[in-house]
């Protein structure tokens, strides 16, 4: 009798150890998982926390006064429409004729590194043009030109003086993202 | 005997109900793990769908919207300092020309900071003035004449170009 309760003694340590063999990799598995939902746990707060801090700085940039300028002097599209018709406008303000051509070519700012620093390089749309009509008239054109909200760049002014009105020829740049 | 076979009987119990005792907290233990496991799993899941679908999306969306804010404002910043008028070169043509000169044609490059003009003077004189005054005026440089031509009733017809400074526009 006393081998039999030596066996059982035996099967009874073995099977302890086995147990406890077979359950402690579960064991750690399921506390490196509670780890790692921990720090799903918060990593989803830091993003709401942060989504919440950066909506703020959102908001406030866009409640601030200078926000609504600067959408108009730098936009996000080239805004083709918005310039055509300032352009028609100013000249016709101004008694000038604008020219039935009016040609628009693309092409991105010159400083590489700027362009490979950020992914929003500015880009500048160049706008060639004429105008028919007095020096006077033309100044005063210029003038608006370079004092509108849309921020344009004179590039080439070219013209000639046949017998009244004269031709002015004008390559401007404008910016846009 | 009698007494020896009960107190081994009682031995047996015990070490039966320890060996039953420890098979039961192991299986208990296993359940308890397997049923955290799958908990802790579908937690898991349910974070990574969140933070992957919804917030990572709107906070990219931010991001960029903000980012563009600060490179506008940036470049905002500089076109002030940048900025040139071209209507500067008009009013220093009109303070520097002289009586009896008319400008024909002209091309001013403003990124090159070159002109280029036509120019018709009344007479001979007023040509040779006009040419002295560019000439000592500080704000241009490379003065040049290309081609001056007698025309009919003493006018004189005249081309020249110079370049001039950043100043001159600012």
């Amino acid at each position: 009798m006393r081998e039999r309760e030596i066996i059982l003694l035996v099967l009874l340590i073995l099977i302890a150890f086995l147990g406890l063999y077979a359950i402690f990799p579960f064991s750690q598995k399921v506390q490196d998982l509670k780890k790692e939902v921990l720090s799903l746990k918060q990593e989803m707060e830091a993003k709401e926390k942060y989504l919440q801090k950066i909506k703020e700085i959102y908001d406030n940039l866009n409640k601030n006064e200078i926000f609504p300028l600067i959408q108009t002097a730098l936009p996000e599209k080239p805004d083709y429409s918005d310039i055509l018709a300032f352009l028609y406008k100013k000249a016709s303000e101004n008694g000038l004729i604008l020219s039935s051509k009016i040609s628009f070519s693309s092409k991105k700012t010159e400083s590489l590194e700027e362009n490979l620093a950020s992914p929003f390089s500015l880009k500048i749309l160049e706008i060639s043009f004429s105008v028919i009509g007095n020096y006077q008239n033309f100044k005063n054109f210029l003038r608006e030109l370079e004092f509108s909200q849309r921020f344009f760049r004179v590039k080439e002014i070219e013209w000639s003086l046949p017998k009244e009105n004269f031709e002015i020829k004008m390559v401007v740049e404008a910016f846009h993202y | 005997m009698e007494e020896k076979f009960k107190k081994e009987t009682k031995t047996q119990k015990i070490i039966t109900f320890l060996f039953f005792a420890t098979l039961l907290v192991l299986i208990f233990s296993f359940l308890f793990l397997f049923i955290s496991q799958k908990s802790l799993e579908k937690k898991k899941k349910e974070y990574q769908e969140k933070i992957e679908a919804t917030k990572t999306k709107e906070i990219r969306e931010l991001e960029q919207k903000i980012n563009l804010i600060q490179s506008q404002l940036r470049e905002a910043e500089k076109i002030p300092k940048e900025k040139y008028w071209a209507q500067e070169i008009f009013k220093f043509l009109e303070e520097n020309k002289l009586k009896g000169i008319k400008f024909i044609s002209g091309k001013i490059d403003f990124e090159q900071r070159k002109c280029e003009f036509s120019a018709e003077a009344s007479d001979f004189l007023s040509l040779a003035k006009q040419l002295k005054v560019f000439e000592k005026l500080a704000e241009i440089k490379n003065f040049s004449v290309s081609e001056v031509s007698f025309e009919k009733e003493g006018k004189v017809k005249f081309d020249f170009s110079f370049s001039f400074d950043e100043d001159l526009i600012k």
